[in-house]
Order: structure tokens, then sequence, then C-alpha cells
């Protein structure tokens, strides 16, 4: 049901895949979790060891299969827990959205971050913020696309 | 950097070039000589010659591309470098081809003597099987001199700007020149090919340097690039934009088959990770109200892009194969083209240059990441 | 299970619509309202208005806009078969419509393991033939003006060439049957082929009392002038295509692109021999190889791709011509295979496509057979 002055479609949950490195981000997660901070369910959490492991494709899978948000999340550039891996991360984010952007997609629905393990606020905020985004920008029509 | 000489000479350019490899081939200079060859049926492919009487079939500029010659040289130099000097005939797009490929370790640069030219396009692949293609020929002469692209009939050539090699060891200058059947310019580079020219008799032009019909050339072709983008669906695709041109994919993967970046043994959209089957459920069937089958081929295109894209030399083999049409060459090359400006990188223009997602610095690409 | 006889089978008439199309989707939307089927397989237009691509559907809207025998056929039925059931298949009880040789694909993939028939309600129809890929690529107009007026003329020069000479247009292993031939415009017939079918026809309350005797008659008349025509078809190609010389000529022009292999419904393998490492050799080799000749046409190996796919599946080529309708420079593979598999397939007496139960001619043996290979028995002649 759409607000008429918003334009924003109320029954609208955004789904959005998120996935996080073990050592900072889902540790900083976590930690938000057990400071009982607030904050939409709309995040589902993927864990992989390191933001490195990230491969674009997954990204663009979460897309098409229809998440209406994605979200790469690793430790800040410099403190990667295997040296070096975020700055692949950074890389490949960086082709990703300018892949997407050239090719029409909405970028608002990616998301880089680098949260660490004592972050949790900072997880809590970007959630909320996130979510919203996503709230404005509507389900993601690849949720309904027949073709692909 | 290598001192390049330019020399003017006497004869035409198809004259010009069979002469010379038919110098190296007769003074043993190279092994061999590789480039596109007529066969007796009139068909044109690629040949390795050993004996200069070969080179009588030899088409070394044939407007045709059966397969991108980088491909086939990394095929050649797979197994290790080439033993011998070898000269081989490339177009620019098949020597950034090459040159990509070598990068990625799958083929050697050693002992390769590499030809190339500014390049007028080649004709659709479908259009030059015919039987008799005399006609081919006389024609390309004309559109060869053109400076504009009216006359060019193969889209991945048209909206091409980078038509001007990089790298050649020997550079023929005919794009965009007259009289091309008397005479042609010729751009040496290095003091090994200066020896090899003037051993073949070419005399160098103190005065030489480019013409200005690059630049114009160049100029066109961007007008026309700029206008091809800007029509529907290529123009910003979205989601709705990306089902019109990807929609009519059958999956065939023609156009990796024949890419000269894409050279994994095993290409990983073939195998059982993106197969994707727990897709076809009652429920995705129903939110969607319907699945296109084999499903998920977007996901094969934008996956290879993040695979190769920034490598993309533009060279448009994917759209000459591809069944239904599909224009995989300029899709790619738009996406290749905007990554590419992001990194500062062009495919093509330095050996040792690693490809961007190979390589990282450590303070870069500030504004990304919160 | 044996192959329904032609003279045997028994259908009903299908409720009449304004097009046989529409009694086909009418069919459709009543058997998932009926939940005889959980989803319909149907061609459908793709969004560029340019192609025709399957969907899986379930939505009426999408059903309703289905095109079950498109002009043209960019994809086997058979490979969009398999992308649905890999891994073991499903539980979806699927119907699916398609031309009568993408459901004999269909049927070698279920003995290729690439395929699991068992939820699957294979639907054919009488099929006029397709256009080639290229005609509709060049003109779409011209194509579906030419496709349109197939009826009036089945043997039309229009047609692909391998469907010129398709001599399984008649009835196939499949479940049902769609007739039309020789019956009234604008009527069909839904003919049970198995028991399968037969079970659904009851569970739509169809009884397969039709009168199928012009529908018989027409069948038989275009088969047997087809049996003929691809008689001779294939002796003017094993004299055209003879030798070394001959195979050259066919394939002249060939680019090693693969892209027959990969719309092959019958090539399945996820990593072709041909393209493997081990068959590549080193530089020395290839210029030692350069050296004999004089020259190497590169890359090598064209000719020994295609004979060697030939060794892998020609006995099971189903003549669906989709080779030959991908190839980008236009080269009668369908032709080549299809003549070549009818005689490495009649070695072994095996039809590709037909029985369900018949096995795959060399994945199996019989302990006494060929013995006219035998080259030391005494009666072989010198």
């Amino acid at each position: 049901m759409e607000n008429k002055e918003t334009g924003i479609d109320a029954s609208f949950i955004p789904r959005i895949l998120a996935f996080f490195c073990s050592w900072c981000s889902y540790t900083g997660s976590d930690g938000a979790g057990t400071a009982r901070l607030k904050m939409p369910p709309t995040t589902t959490l993927i864990r992989t060891m390191c933001s490195g492991r990230i491969d674009p494709y997954f990204l663009i899978v979460a897309f098409f299969r229809g998440a209406d948000g994605v979200w790469v999340s690793g430790c800040h550039p410099g403190d990667c827990h295997y040296n070096k891996g975020n700055y692949f991360t950074r890389r490949r984010y960086a082709f990703l959205t300018t892949m997407f952007d050239s090719l029409g997609l909405e970028t608002k629905r990616l998301l880089l971050s680098w949260i660490s393990a004592s972050e949790g606020h900072k997880f809590q905020h970007m959630t909320t913020e996130f979510t919203n985004r996503i709230q404005e920008l509507g389900p993601n029509k690849a949720r309904t696309s027949v073709f692909l | 950097m290598a001192q390049h000489t330019f020399a003017h000479i006497n004869k035409g350019y198809d004259e010009t070039i069979t002469f010379l490899l038919k110098h190296m081939l007769d003074t043993g200079r190279v092994e061999a000589v590789f480039c596109l060859v007529r066969g007796e049926d009139n068909s044109v492919s690629y040949s390795l010659i050993s004996d200069a009487d070969q080179l009588e079939n030899a088409v070394p500029f044939f407007p045709a591309m059966p397969g991108n010659a980088g491909k086939a040289l990394s095929r050649f130099t797979m197994k290790g470098a080439s033993p011998a000097p070898v000269a081989a005939v490339l177009r620019p797009c098949e020597l950034r081809a090459f040159v990509e490929i070598v990068k990625r370790e799958q083929g050697s640069r050693e002992n390769m003597i590499l030809i190339s030219s500014t390049c007028g396009g080649v004709y659709p692949l479908r259009d030059v099987t015919e039987n008799d293609n005399e006609d081919v020929i006389r024609k390309y002469n004309g559109n060869l001199s053109a400076r504009t692209t009216e006359s060019m009939t193969r889209d991945a050539c048209r909206i091409c700007e980078k038509f001007e090699p990089v790298g050649a060891d020997i550079t023929f200058y005919i794009a965009g020149k007259t009289e091309l059947e008397s005479s042609c310019q010729i751009m040496v580079s290095g003091e090994n090919m200066k020896e090899i020219a003037s051993a073949a008799g070419f005399t160098a032009d103190g005065d030489g340097k480019k013409g200005e019909e690059i630049e114009e050339i160049r100029k066109n072709r961007h007008i026309t690039r700029e206008q091809y983008y800007s029509t529907q669906p290529m123009d910003q695709p979205g989601v709705e934009g990306l089902m019109e041109i990807l929609g009519k994919c059958v999956g065939c993967r023609g156009c990796s088959n024949v890419c000269p970046i894409c050279y994994c043994e095993t290409c990983f959209f073939r195998t059982a990770k993106a197969e994707h089957t727990n897709f076809l459920s009652i429920k995705e069937i129903e939110k969607r109200g319907a699945i296109k089958l084999p499903p998920l081929l977007t996901l094969f295109h934008l996956g290879r892009m993040t695979h190769m894209a920034h490598s993309c030399v533009g060279c448009g083999m994917c759209s000459d194969v591809c069944p239904v049409r599909i224009p995989v060459g300029p899709l790619f090359q738009k996406v290749g083209e905007a990554a590419d400006l992001l990194f500062d990188y062009e495919p093509g223009r330095n050996i040792e240059e690693l490809p961007p997602l190979s390589t990282f610095q450590i303070e870069e690409l500030e504004t990304y990441g919160e | 299970m044996s192959m329904p006889d032609l003279e045997q089978v028994a259908g009903a008439m299908l409720p009449e619509a304004e097009t046989v199309n529409d009694s086909i989707r009418d069919l459709f939307l009543k058997a998932i309202e009926n939940d005889s089927i959980d989803a319909i397989l149907i061609p459908h237009e793709t969004p560029d208005g340019d192609s025709f691509a399957y969907i899986l559907a379930r939505d009426v809207e999408m059903i309703k806009t289905g095109v079950p025998l498109p002009p043209i056929m960019p994809i086997s039925g058979g490979r969009v078969l398999m992308s649905l059931c890999k891994n073991g298949g499903g539980t979806l009880r699927i119907a699916a419509i398609m031309r009568p040789c993408e459901i004999r694909s269909a049927i070698e993939l279920s003995k290729l393991r690439q395929v699991d028939l068992e939820h699957l309600l294979l639907i054919t129809m009488d099929c006029p033939g397709a256009i080639p890929l290229s005609s509709w690529f060049a003109d779409q107009t011209t194509a579906r003006e030419r496709f349109d007026a197939l009826d009036e003329n089945p043997d039309n020069e229009h047609l692909r060439p391998i469907c010129r000479i398709c001599d399984n247009a008649d009835i196939t292993n499949s479940d049902l049957h769609i007739g039309t031939r020789g019956l009234q415009a604008g009527s069909a017939s839904l003919i049970a082929c198995s028991e399968q079918g037969e079970q659904f026809l009851e569970s739509m309350g169809m009884n397969a009392t039709a009168d199928l005797k012009s529908w018989r008659g027409k069948t038989r008349e275009l088969k047997s002038d087809r049996i003929e025509k691809r008689k001779i078809k294939f002796a003017e190609l094993r004299e055209d295509y003879a030798g070394i010389n001959g195979l050259s000529n066919a394939l002249r022009g060939c680019i090693g692109c693969r892209i027959c292999r990969d719309v092959c419904p019958l090539c399945i393998c996820r990593e072709c021999y041909f393209d493997c490492l081990t068959i590549q050799r080193t530089p020395e080799e290839y210029l030692r190889r350069a050296d004999e000749a004089g020259f190497l046409r590169f890359p090598p190996g064209n000719a020994l791709f295609h004979i060697g796919r030939m060794t892998h599946m020609s006995f099971q080529c189903v003549s669906c011509g989709a080779c030959e309708d991908a190839c980008p420079v236009g080269l009668p593979v369908a032709q080549l295979f299809s003549m070549v598999g009818e005689e490495t397939s009649s070695v072994f007496e095996y039809l590709p496509g037909m029985d369900r139960e018949a096995e795959i001619p060399l994945n199996t043996y019989r302990e006494n057979e060929l013995e006219e290979l035998d080259g030391s028995r005494e009666e072989v002649a010198s």
C-alpha cells in the first residue's frame, strides 16, 4: 500500500543480505546484540572469514535473486586480520558499484562498510540507515523479473 | 621507451606486408609467420606459415576476423615461449588481447615480432563467408580510406576508438590514408626492428610522423560511439533494460568461448556451483509468475563482467558469434570502460601493468567504504 | 515401455477456441486449476520482442501469452529440461510442450541421466518445421509470414534444411501429442502416447474417442514423403562430403567457436575433451607441424573436433538442427552429423530418442553381436 505523500510502500519490508568478515564486522554486530541495541530486523548476515573472500559474484547473485539491499563489511583498511584482504574488497566493491552504475542498476542498494569488533553502535546505526534507504527505494525489481 | 622510426614505401600496404613477411622468412630472421590466409575454397583463416611459397595465399590485412588472433597466439605459446622468432600480423584489438593474455601467464611475447596496423574495421563474420570474396577486398580499400564510420558495417568496429595499435614492433599506418594501392607509411619500434626494416630495403623517413587522419578518425569514432550508447536499451538499462538485452540469451557460452580474455579451462559458469538449482521452486515461480529457462543467465553475463570486463579489448567476437544477436561486445565494453576509468587502466597498453583487480594500493578509493 | 503406434493411439478433441494455440493455452490453464500440473514449460516472446525463450509458468497472463511452437528454435527444449533437472530433478509436476525433436533429445538425455522424466509430462504437436535463425534475425516480418504459410505448403524452401528431411514429424515417445494435420482448421486432438498421457486425459475428464482417421492418413503421407526425401538428401550429402576434401569443404570457414557443441542437447560434458589442455601442444610441436606441410592452420584441430564429436554423440543425434542454426558461419553441421548419425546408429539398430528403455549403444554390449566385423572369420569375403 503506497503512502500517497511519501510514495513509500508501508507494507514493504526490506530484505537485506549482508556479507560480514568474521574477525571485525561480525564480532561488531554480535556486540550490538549483546548490548541489546535496537534496530530493524531486516538484515540477514552471512559470515566469511575475511571480507576478501567475498566474490563480487555473491553480490550479483544476491541482487538478482531478490535481495533489496546488499551489504559488505570488513575490518578497517590497514587492520585486516589477514593483512590485505580488505584492500581487495575495496577494489572489488568499487568495481562492482561502477559496473552497476554503468548498467543503470541502483547503486544505492549496495553498501560497503568498515566495522570493527568494538563498533556495535556503528552496526546499529548503519543497519537503521541502510534499511531506511532501501525502504525509500522500494522493492528490488529483480525480485519479480521473469527473464533473468 | 622504444624508439620509433617512420618509413614511407612506394608500394601498396598489401604488397609491402607480404614482401616484408617473405623477406623475414627467406633470410631466416623468423622461423614462421602467423597471419590470415585465403584457402582455395576462399575461406579465410589464420595460419602458421613456415614455407615462404605458401605466402602467395596470405592476406594479412583481410577485413575479417575469424577469431581473435591474440587468443590463437596464446594457444601457440601456452606451453612455452616460441623457441624461434615468429612474426605475427594482428589487428590492434588482437594485439591488446595478446598483451592482456600474456599478463595472465597464458602465453608469451618472447621471440614474437608483432606487426599491426591502424584499423579501418572488419566486416561482420557472417558477411565474409560467401564463396566469392573478391568484391570484399575491392570495396575495402575505399572503406579503409574513409575517415568516417558510414561505410563500417560491424558495430564493434564502428564504435572503436582504439584503432591505433600500441606496442607493436612494426605498425602500418593505413586507416584514413589515400592511394592505398601505391603507397604506405610504416612505423618501426626499437633498434632490432630498425635493423630488419633496413635489411628489407625500407629507408627511414627522418621527418616522418603520424598524420592528422588519426585524430580525425578518432573524433568520428567517438561520435558514433556516443550515439550508439545513447540509444535504448544501452542507455541506462536498469533491471528492465538488462532483461531486454539479455533476456533472449540461450546460455550457449559462445561469447566466452571466443573471448580472448576468457581462458579458464573450466569456466566457473559451467560448474555445478553456478547452476542455482534451488532457485526453481514453487515459491519462486509464484513470486515471479514465471521463470525463464535456462535460469539466471544474467548472472553468467554479469559474473563474467566481474572477471574480465576491465580487460575487454572491444574485439567484438562475442557479438559476432551470438546465435541470438545479443550485442555482448558493446555491453561489456560499456562496463569495461567505466571500470578502466575508475582504475586508470587501459587493456593492452602496458604488458607490465597488472590487471586492476589483481592488485591494490594502500591509499586509494577513499570514497568507498563507510 | 514400447513405442506408441500411430495406428493404435487414441485421443480427445481439444475444446475449440479462436486458434489452436489458444486451445492449448486453455488446456494448460485448466490443468493448473485442476491441480493436475504444477507448472507449464512453454516458449514465450522475449522482452525485446526479437526472440523466444522457454518459461516455467504458473501465472495466467504468462501462460496466455505463451507460444507453443514458435517460428524459430533458438534453443533445444532438451537443454532447457536439463537446466530443470540437474542434481537429481525435483518434485514439481511439469507439463512441457515442445517440438518432436526436442522431445527426442529429452529422452536421450534421460538415458544420460541429465533429465528426470518422472515428473515431466512431455507434450508435442504436429510440427511444421522451423525458420532458420539467420532468416529470422535478418527480417522478422518476412520470416513470420513464411512460418504462417507453412500450413499450406509443408515442404518449403524457407524451412531449415534439417526440417525439410525430418522423418519424425509424426509421433514420438512423448506422453501426449497434439494432432492438427488433416483436421478441420482450428481444431486439434490431444492424443495419449503413454500411460501418463492416458492418466492426464482422465484427470482432465477427457474421453479418448476422437476420430483420428484423417490425421493418421495425413501423417502417414507426410512421413513416407519425408523418409524418401531424407534418403535422397543423405545420398547427396554422402557424395558431397566424401573423403578428406569433401569433409574440408563441408567445414570450410569453421572458426572453432564450439557453439555447435554448446547448443547440442546431447553434448553435456562440463569440460569437453576437445578443450582440455592435454590436447594442446608446445610451440615446438606446432612449428614442426607447420614445417611438414609448409603451413599449419591455426588453431589446429577443427576437423578433429568435429569428427571426435561425431564419435561421441552421432549415434544419439536427433537431428534437431540446433547446431546448424547457431553456427556463426552457417556450416551445414546438422546435415553432416545427421547423415553420419544415421549410419552409426543403424549399426546398432538404434533409433535415437524413440524407445525410452533402449540403451545407448556404446554404453552396453551383447556377447554375441556384430560378428560380421570379426576380421578373422573365414566367411568374411576377401
